[in-house]
């Protein structure tokens, strides 16, 4: 039988040694109060509050790509 | 006028002034409803949305640790954009109730949170059979399951424990009062995590988990 253990390590809540940029990004971007219905970043018609991560991430970046190249009321709700 | 929405607190929270918001846009703390918003103005939302992203957001997260540093805060998720005063004016006033009572709840309180995870997390490694690479996948998520329950119960500091299970393993949420932190890193430190588990612990984070009106 393994007598190996698993790991633990500690990081605090911001960026340091041990703190990386998805745990500070998952929580401001996947943690907190969603206000529905009041929101205007409905950029390029997608509601980007409810998307994952990662989706998020990608999606408000290729929309403002698509903003700089287009009008700029183009991005307005 | 858009407002980027950081968070809402009690009146009393201390604001530090110097700390810029989010593209160098300055912080105003907004009164109403014995509420404090904490937003910044532009006349051009897109100026909060810049690219590259991750930079904005974590401007937006710098906002939300100063203000946690002095008071419980009710963080809004990045980017929560209100198109005036007005709208922030009648969201205070419909959301006051339940606000304020969570402020209440969690003046004292913050967030930890351990994320459980595999070592190997590409699945077990192959086996010569099918039925033996099922029964080793079985035992992983039976070793985590139960090191979630154990965690749960072995954390006696913890106000209150929950865990969400996720593709990559566990991911658990304490809540902790300011002045037992130290005691829950200290707990958490004398367990003994399983072979082929890995375990990372962060915090204190403004709480987020817990912010069930009832």
């Amino acid at each position: 039988m393994s007598t190996e253990t698993g790991s633990m390590v500690f990081a605090g809540n911001d960026l340091g040694d041990e703190m990386s940029l998805l745990d500070l990004l998952d929580h401001v971007l996947d943690q907190g109060v969603i206000l529905r219905g009041n929101l205007v970043i409905s950029l390029a018609g997608v509601d980007l509050v409810y998307l994952g991560l990662d989706v998020v991430l990608t999606s408000v970046e290729t929309a403002m790509r698509h903003i700089t190249r287009s009008a700029p009321a183009a991005a307005k709700k | 006028m858009s407002l980027l929405l950081y968070c809402v607190a009690k009146p009393s929270a201390l604001q530090d002034e110097s700390q810029p918001g989010v593209a160098g846009t300055p912080v105003s703390r907004i009164e109403g409803s014995n509420l404090a918003a904490f937003v910044s103005r532009n006349d051009h939302h897109e100026v909060w949305l810049r690219t590259p992203l991750s930079t904005s957001a974590l401007e937006f997260h710098r906002v939300l640790t100063g203000l946690f540093k002095s008071a419980a805060i009710i963080p809004f998720r990045f980017p929560t954009i209100l198109e005036s005063d007005q709208e922030l004016a009648e969201l205070l006033n419909q959301r006051s109730s339940e606000y304020n009572t969570l402020l209440s709840k969690f003046e004292n309180w913050t967030q930890m949170e351990a994320q459980v995870s595999y070592s190997n997390p590409g699945g077990p490694a192959p086996t010569e059979s099918g039925t033996e690479y099922l029964l080793e996948r079985q035992r992983r998520q039976r070793t985590l399951a139960d090191f979630g329950s154990e965690l749960g119960s072995a954390i006696s500091v913890a106000g209150e424990w929950r865990h969400r299970s996720m593709k990559s393993g566990l991911r658990c949420f304490a809540l902790v009062e300011r002045n037992r932190i130290a005691q829950f890193k200290e707990r958490m430190q004398s367990i003994s995590v399983p072979a082929g588990l890995k375990v990372r612990v962060s915090g204190p984070w403004p709480v987020t988990e817990f912010l069930d009106p009832n």
